[in-house]
């Protein structure tokens, strides 16, 4: 696995526990990554987190549940 | 909405060309030896990296999700939410190769509100209706 994954990995852990850390972007390290959350309409205790750098752009995502994060941010 | 049937995908009606690859690269995986590696390492509380079928997949046991994207790998990491169960391990690789192989967003394109929420509820859905049509007990 190349670097960058191997760190989206650590940012996807800290992320998921708590969506307000402020997380530094691993691929630019210029921008703290923006986060949010979407639920799914069909059963909302499931829910998307998106996490994306404002500057480079780089984005991935988590399939969550209603346990264990406890700030979500919901943008619905 | 659900996709039309589509003639071109006779093993897997009722979708599209894209999401019949998908199932069938997940039900490469469920078969695959890779899969009890995976197990293994849940059952160990262990990091561990497989690739299947060229896919790269990590289990990550303190990752708090079901399933987490890599863009950059085009692959994607477990968590132990995910292999609590055989339903949930097939919807979250379902759902992670729907985002990997469709979305928008993923590929480059501008964020906006109604695409993430678009994409979103896609994944989701997918999942769960491919789940349900082609893997489910009953």
């Amino acid at each position: 696995m190349q670097d960058d994954g191997k760190a989206w990995v650590e940012v996807g852990k800290a992320i998921a526990a708590d969506a307000k850390v402020k997380v530094m972007c691993p691929v630019c390290a210029e921008a703290t990554l923006e986060v949010w959350d979407v639920p799914w309409k069909a059963e909302p205790k499931r829910w998307e987190r998106h996490m994306q750098c404002p500057s480079c752009g780089a984005y991935n995502s988590l399939r969550m549940k209603d346990k264990p994060s406890t700030s979500a941010i919901d943008t619905a | 909405m659900e996709p039309p049937l589509d003639p071109k995908c006779p093993g897997h009606p009722g979708v599209t060309p894209a999401e019949s690859a998908i199932i069938s690269e997940v039900q490469r995986m469920m078969a695959s030896p890779e899969m009890v590696h995976l197990h293994e390492a849940y059952r160990e509380g262990v990091s561990r990296i497989v690739r299947i079928g060229g896919r790269l997949i990590q289990y990550e046991p303190g990752l708090p999700a079901s399933g987490m994207t890599l863009f950059g790998e085009g692959g994607f990491v477990l968590g132990p939410e995910a292999l609590t169960s055989r339903a949930e391990l097939i919807r979250t690789c379902l759902h992670e190769l729907h985002r990997l192989t469709t979305s928008q967003i993923g590929s480059g394109a501008a964020i906006g509100r109604n695409l993430v929420h678009a994409e979103t509820q896609a994944a989701f859905g997918f999942a769960q209706r491919a789940y349900e049509a082609y893997f489910g007990e009953g």
